[in-house]
């Protein structure tokens, strides 16, 4: 079956089209990677903010180190919801550990000291 | 009392991706005496609210958030002690003294004298005042920089229903971005029949989350006095008048407006400089100099622009630029030619080419004014084509940067950019 | 005395109820002022065109011509007292053909009787002073005395000042009842009961419903509402004068004028509609910029910062309504204040107020200061003096408006005065914050936390106008600030 994907690696957005083990669209390979992985097994990054204790209007940005399944993009929200980080935080520091057992880390996207 | 002065080589108004990236060149050039005024409590700019990532592909090779992206240079500043005073408003640019007026709480109004000034104050979100969006004026309708900054830094979602006007990337992002914290982000208008945000954008931020965008649609009117209780959306014709009987009533209590940047350039306009009508920045050289005497500018503030990345460009150009014209003075000047494009182009910069002995080299960066699926790019010296490249897929969000190099610029009488659909 | 009596209560925190409110504490008096509104003008008075009207206009022996003439001169004074701008920026209003030139010279006529000075001027003349009018506009009657103030900052001034001197200001609060018992009268709202002996009905609008809950109105209000396009400081030259149209069968047509803070107000329509209705509509709009490109083509429109309606108390009778009900002496209706309404505020205020007096025999109040706190500024101290300011002060170093140079001083103090700013509309009326072309995206947030700080407030209840209306509404992680 042929399916048309808009490559979301790079601002280029390339049409990459996947028709069985016929890809034809892409103009880099981490293009071509992105799509044999949107087509078998979707994965996104996530970033979203933490609180911080004793802070009311001051939240942490934080990502994904990894990209994690599409699927469970709403659960790993759950769990960042739920997480309180203390100062100091340094950039890209691990404040959620192995989040649901995905093998990916939250970690920070900035140094709040 | 006494107002405080202060010298510096380099003066740089806004320290957020533009002035950043001037302030590491320059310094990088082997000036020292630099120094950043910013407005907010920390450097990095509107990067600071932009924590979603995609930014750095093109600089650093790696796939970056804003804030990680401003770290970046922030560390090298810091590290390299360059000057930079935080919530300091510059309240006026004096070019004939050359002096910027600033304020703070610390220092109180101070004079700062510069040898070069790099204007980099960024850009403004259009409002729903300036549209003139009929209907109420209630709480509830935010530009999406301002829902951005209440979410992503202070922790506060404006609303829990959720509207978007305009297909611009920072609409898009904060429709994924409200949605992971919560909110119903309803759907997006776009008043033009093609979107206005990057298509990855539209794939990872509205497609994954199923947020239907709605084309050639507008909101025509705000209703609720206090509060906003709902819009009215309607389909709009090819020359983007609504449509009567496709209007549809949408309850909400939050719309966002993503309907276009401009550059904030109203200081330098004040103090003389020569406005480009068309990006509503400041007419600038090749240098990235204003028709104001050793005043650059650079970034959102210049032209606005889709990536980061282009923005660090430019800063480095005006930053060098800057340090240079300290180290080595002027140098004599052959020849001025202004620059010209046909009506497929939105804008062209620089506006003119200062020709001096040995300048080989221009970078150019325009928008086209409609999608044009393949297009033809011709530079051209009156009817001579000089140069010329094609390119499929231009759209108006894109900026299209090309440089031409290896031309001697000394022997052109005139220089046209023009884009053709082939 | 009893907790809930007054002397005399005020219903309505417009340009009016405040005025009177100011001028009655000259005397020593127990007043209280209710306004249903988070704030004081909210209504007519925060969208009008602003201009203090010389009053050639009205017709010759009406309550209109009276104290429109008198409050027009009283405004450079009041002004001065108050620290609220005002410019004597002149009046021209314009005739583009014979018929015009007509009507222009009888109304200078009528100007005469009205004891105005009225000028009549030629083409040459005119476009000399104005120099962006359109070829067209061929004659001008000129009126040196009409000026610009802002209505909103005028409102707060005067209540501001009334509290300095002992009034007394109930917002948010709903009249639901008024009865006569005897010399007195019942007022009961949706949150206290009170009484008082002279009751002065302000409530604009809605005067003619407030009437209602004590007796058959004698007039009605037929709510007109005027809409407007707002235009950034882009130039202080491009228009001087106020610039009206002559007036023909047809109507006023729309006028152009600079504000005090020199941006440029066109408008206003002038239609039908419902009291509560503030909201704006294309064709209305588009309305507006082709009759005003009679005055002046090639407007700039990219300098739009906003469109706002208002809403006129229009009275079914021709003239304002200034007086005592004759089935319930001490019910004094102040009412039908339409144009020129704010130009008359200051002289029905003082009317009003030395009605009262006479009626209730009040003394004069020795400490009675008209003078309003200064408030400071960049552009009204200059940069030295400014800079003085901040030394003593370092909040007024740190700007929070960059559009309009707003310093958190400024914020701070426009919360604690006396009718202080509890809004971010309030900071806006006031100071001007988030008036500029960015209507805000950068400093809402900072003047939300100014304002949560000051009054000691969670930041998600901090208000954009009326209850209801949070800008930060949810904190949305955990539960701790969970709305």
């Amino acid at each position: 079956m042929k399916q048309e994907y808009i490559c979301i690696v790079c601002p280029k957005g390339c049409h990459i089209i996947v028709d069985g083990d016929n890809i034809n669209g892409y103009t880099c390979l981490r293009g071509l990677n992105y799509v044999k992985q949107e087509s078998t097994d979707p994965k996104r990054n996530i970033t979203s903010t933490v609180l911080i204790e004793g802070e009311d209007d001051l939240v942490c940005p934080v990502r994904t180190s990894l990209e994690i399944p599409k699927s469970e993009i709403f659960n790993v929200m759950k769990e960042i919801n739920k997480f309180k980080a203390k100062k100091p935080i340094q950039m890209n520091q691990v404040l959620i550990k192995n989040v649901l057992n995905l093998d990916v880390d939250i970690i920070s996207t900035k140094e709040i000291l | 009392m006494k107002i405080n002065n202060k010298t510096y080589d380099i003066v740089i108004i806004g320290g957020g991706s533009a002035g950043l990236s001037a302030a590491k060149k320059a310094y990088e050039e082997g000036i020292s005496s630099i120094l950043i005024v910013e407005r907010n409590n920390e450097l990095g700019g509107i990067l600071n609210q932009c924590i979603h990532n995609g930014f750095g592909l093109h600089k650093f090779k790696k796939e970056l958030t804003g804030p990680e992206y401003a770290y970046e240079y922030i560390e090298f500043i810091k590290e390299n002690n360059i000057d930079y005073f935080l919530n300091t408003l510059v309240l006026s640019i004096n070019s004939k003294d050359k002096l910027i007026v600033c304020s703070s709480s610390e220092e109180g109004i101070i004079n700062i004298s510069y040898k070069c000034l790099i204007f980099s104050a960024g850009c403004n979100e259009r409002t729903s005042g300036q549209i003139m969006i009929p209907g109420e004026r209630p709480n509830g309708v935010f530009t999406a920089g301002l829902a951005q900054k209440l979410l992503n830094i202070d922790g506060y979602l404006v609303g829990k229903n959720v509207y978007i006007l305009g297909s611009g990337d920072i609409g898009l992002i904060m429709a994924r971005r409200m949605t992971l914290e919560g909110a119903n982000v309803i759907g997006v208008s776009e008043i033009m029949p093609y979107s206005n945000g990057l298509n990855r954008n539209i794939v990872q931020c509205l497609n994954d989350y199923n947020i239907p965008l709605r084309l050639h649609n507008t909101v025509i009117k705000i209703h609720g006095k206090n509060q906003l209780e709902g819009i009215t959306i309607c389909d709009v014709d090819d020359s983007l008048k609504p449509i009567e009987g496709r209007e549809k009533f949408i309850k909400c209590d939050t719309l966002l407006l993503s309907i276009g940047l401009y550059p904030f350039n109203a200081m330098l306009k004040n103090s003389g400089a020569k406005v480009n009508t068309e990006t509503k920045g400041a007419w600038v050289d090749q240098n990235l100099e204003t028709t104001l005497d050793s005043v650059f500018s650079c970034g959102n503030v210049l032209h606005v622009h889709d990536l980061v990345d282009y923005v660090s460009d430019e800063g480095e150009i005006a930053g060098e630029n800057a340090a240079k014209l300290i180290k080595y003075g002027r140098k004599t000047l052959l020849k001025t030619i202004f620059t010209k494009h046909n009506s497929n182009l939105g804008y062209l910069l620089p506006n003119e080419i200062k020709v001096y002995k040995d300048l080989n080299e221009v970078s150019f960066s325009f928008r086209v004014k409609k999608p044009i699926s393949k297009g033809e790019i011709l530079f051209k010296d009156g009817e001579n084509i000089i140069k010329r490249s094609v390119k499929n897929d231009l759209i108006p969000s894109e900026m299209v940067k090309i440089k031409l190099n290896n031309l001697d610029f000394n022997n052109l009488n005139e220089l046209s950019v023009e884009v053709n659909e082939i | 005395m009893e907790k809930n009596y007054f002397d005399v209560i005020i219903i309505g925190g417009g340009v009016i109820g405040c005025s009177i409110a100011r001028y009655l504490s000259r005397f020593k008096v127990n007043v209280l002022l209710i306004e249903k509104h988070f704030d004081v003008a909210e209504e007519t008075s925060s969208a009008n065109s602003a201009i203090v009207h010389s009053g050639y206009d009205p017709l010759p022996n009406t309550k209109k011509a009276y104290f429109n003439v008198k409050g027009n001169k009283m405004m450079e004074e009041v002004c001065k007292e108050l620290h609220v701008p005002f410019i004597k920026n002149g009046s021209l209003t314009i005739g583009f053909n014979d018929e015009d030139k007509k009507t222009l010279l009888n109304l200078i006529q009528r100007a005469k009787l009205n004891g105005v000075e009225a000028e009549f001027i030629e083409k040459e003349e005119l476009h000399k002073i104005e120099p962006s009018l359109n070829d067209e506009c061929l004659y001008a009657l000129y009126a040196k005395d009409s000026g610009i103030v802002s209505p909103f900052e005028l409102t707060i001034a005067f209540m501001e000042n009334a509290m300095d001197n002992g009034i007394k200001l109930h917002l948010s609060e709903k009249v639901l009842d008024i009865k006569k018992d005897g010399d007195l009268f019942l007022i009961d709202t949706d949150k206290d009961k009170y009484k008082a002996k002279v009751v002065v009905n302000a409530a604009g609008l809605y005067s003619d419903e407030i009437l209602k809950k004590l007796e058959e109105p004698s007039f009605k209000i037929n709510p007109r509402k005027g809409e407007y396009i707002l235009l950034d400081h882009f130039n202080n030259n491009w228009c001087k004068h106020t610039l009206f149209m002559c007036p023909t069968k047809v109507g006023k047509g729309v006028l152009i004028s600079p504000t005090t803070s020199f941006n440029y107000i066109i408008g206003p329509s002038n239609d039908e509609s419902l009291k509560e209705d503030t909201s704006t509509d294309s064709s209305t709009i588009n309305y507006l910029k082709e009759t005003a490109s009679k005055l002046i083509k090639d407007i700039p429109y990219a300098e739009v910062i906003r469109t706002f309606a208002g809403v006129r108390a229009n009275p079914d009778v021709d003239d304002f309504i200034i007086e005592e009900s004759k089935i319930n002496p001490g019910f004094i209706n102040c009412a039908g204040i339409m144009s020129p309404g704010l130009a008359s505020s200051p002289a029905i205020g003082e009317y009003v107020s030395n009605l009262i007096k006479e009626k209730l025999n009040l003394e004069i109040n020795t400490t009675y200061n008209p003078t309003r706190r200064e408030i400071y500024s960049l552009s009204s101290l200059g940069i030295e003096k400014y800079n003085e300011l901040i030394k003593k002060d370092s909040r007024y170093g740190h700007m929070i408006c960059r559009c309009e140079k707003v310093s958190e001083g400024q914020i701070v103090d426009a919360i604690h005065r006396n009718c202080g700013a509890r809004s971010v509309k309030g900071i806006k009326k006031r100071l001007r914050a988030g008036f500029g072309k960015c209507q805000g995206s950068f400093c809402e947030e900072e003047v939300c936390k100014i304002i949560a700080r000051e009054l000691n407030i969670p930041l998600n209840s901090v208000l954009y106008k009326d209850e209801g209306s949070e800008v930060f509404k949810y904190r949305f992680k955990g539960k701790k600030n969970e709305n």
